[in-house]
């Protein structure tokens, strides 16, 4: 029954790694050298595709959780649960080449700025999300615990942004500009194409990883209903 | 009317509970001033200013110590077995929800009531009783109702005593923010006008959480 | 506009932060995809072997 969906999944990644390699070429051949930070600013394409396609798995989570307590149906917890573990790759990819970006750019490894604080804090929910999911792997209910706890997980995100901002004395309503932003607002058509494919890459990439890591759960619980009948 | 007579007989219980043994706030109490004690040392606090550390300090004894009351809220029920009793009971969830937030909040808030004045004690400080004491009940609402629905999660997975601190704390932080913000706003004797920011995140943070705590816990107790 | 010895260090050690940056991403995004293609063989292997047996407890 799986065969059948297996051919999309494979154009899919086919997709995936087209993308992911014109935005490796692009990054490092098509988009010319910023001036002022020189070539270190070329992790910024991968750095950045790899945050959005976390932010993407957190919502993912979050809509998936939201749609498990109403329906109660297993697809959902599935597709939660994918999504949460993927998140966390990205989110880590993201966190530590925004770090290796940082340290010759502002001199320091970690700045308490407020977009970096509120990505740690989400990092950590998502990382307490994946605890509570092993740790109650054998309990029947694990499914309801985790779509709850993805529930207040995403909501929170919000209230940790607007407490960020105000933490560092930035008005919660007026956008305020990072070297980061600055940065962003500089691009040349050429960068900014680069980072368009990036970002598409990582997100294709990221519904890829969805499907197989989807399907993953799906062979388990395939493989703990032949238990079941077996034990029968 | 039926729905508060629920309630009621559920904070009851608990207090009856707990005042019979005094387990779990003699446990809070003394944890508390541990952490003051240890803060004092750790941060040799004679000489700073303390209206400007002393707010993180009073949070992190209040967050500590709270967490273990709130961990043993659910615990002690399951290992007498009485939550299946109050589960079988037709009782509203949601009642259930808020009386046992209800009786978690009065636990926290009475170690903190004796733990404020054993930091002013021991740190020479003035408190500012006015704007400080509500901003501290506030915090708390927000803290046990979070507390209390994590901890009925956390108290049926394999690893209960690590589990709640693991999922409460980072979900609690914009609490914490403004709950330290606030504090220390208060014991420096800033305007009110200054710090309304930090006040508006508790009120949204306390009342989002109350609701959502509110409308998942049936999920999270279910069978 | 003068390159001097200096710019030239800088980017150097430019360079090798860019280097350590990509290859924090293909090693973990590799790391995942092992380990979520290892998971999925296994299950895989379970699955055939389980209904295997249940084939020839039939018989």
């Amino acid at each position: 029954m799986l065969r059948t969906s297996d051919r999309w999944l494979d154009l899919l990644g086919l997709a995936t790694l087209i993308l992911i390699v014109s935005g490796l070429y692009m990054a490092f051949m098509y988009a010319q050298t910023e001036v002022n930070m020189g070539l270190v600013y070329r992790i910024f394409f991968f750095h950045f595709g790899s945050i959005a396609a976390g932010m993407v798995a957190v919502l993912v989570v979050g809509i998936a959780s939201i749609g498990y307590l109403r329906t109660g149906a297993r697809a959902w917890d599935r597709v939660a649960e994918a999504s949460a573990e993927i998140g966390v790759v990205f989110s880590t990819i993201g966190l530590i080449t925004g770090s290796i970006w940082a340290r010759p750019i502002w001199g320091a490894w970690w700045t308490w700025d407020p977009r970096l604080t509120t990505f740690l804090i989400m990092w950590l929910i998502y990382i307490a999300y994946l605890m509570l999911r092993a740790s109650a792997r054998d309990d029947p209910r694990v499914a309801r615990f985790a779509a709850v706890f993805g529930i207040v997980g995403v909501i929170n995100i919000p209230i940790v942004i607007m407490s960020a901002r105000i933490w560092r004395g930035i008005s919660p309503v007026l956008f305020q500009q990072t070297a980061e932003q600055q940065f962003t607002f500089g691009l040349t058509p050429e960068m900014f194409q680069t980072l368009v494919v990036c970002i598409v890459a990582h997100l294709v990439l990221f519904a890829w990883l969805l499907a197989h890591r989807t399907r993953l759960e799906a062979l388990r619980d395939e493989l703990v209903a032949l238990r079941r009948a077996r034990a029968r | 009317m039926k729905f508060l007579r629920q309630v009621y007989a559920i904070v009851q219980k608990d207090l009856a509970a707990e005042l019979r043994t005094k387990e779990n706030l003699s446990a809070m109490l003394v944890f508390s001033l541990l952490v003051l004690v240890i803060f004092n040392f750790a941060f040799e606090l004679q000489g700073v200013d303390i209206t400007v550390l002393g707010s993180g300090v009073l949070w992190v004894a209040f967050t500590f110590s709270g967490i273990l009351g709130l961990g043993r809220s659910f615990a002690a029920e399951k290992d007498k077995g009485s939550l299946e009793g109050v589960l079988l009971s037709p009782v509203d969830r949601g009642a259930m929800f808020l009386g046992k937030a209800i009786s978690n909040w009065l636990f926290i808030t009475v170690m903190e009531a004796v733990t404020l004045p054993l930091f002013a004690v021991l740190n020479n400080v003035a408190i500012p009783w006015f704007p400080l004491v509500p901003y501290i009940v506030m915090g708390t609402i927000g803290f046990a109702a979070m507390g209390t629905l994590l901890s009925a999660v956390a108290s049926s997975t394999k690893m209960r005593e690590v589990m709640l601190p693991i999922l409460l704390f980072p979900v609690s932080i914009p609490l914490l923010m403004a709950a330290v913000k606030l504090t220390s706003g208060a014991l420096q004797g800033r305007e009110f006008a200054d710090i309304s920011n930090w006040f508006n995140i508790l009120i949204v943070y306390d009342v989002i959480f109350l609701v959502v705590a509110f409308w998942t816990f049936e999920y999270v107790v279910e069978e | 506009m003068e390159i001097t010895l200096k710019d030239l260090l800088a980017e150097i050690r430019n360079l090798s932060y860019l280097f350590y940056g990509y290859t924090v991403i293909w090693v973990l995004l590799l790391a995942y995809l092992y380990a979520l293609s290892r998971r999925e063989r296994n299950l895989r292997e379970q699955i055939d072997e389980l209904k295997k047996e249940i084939e020839a407890e039939k018989k």
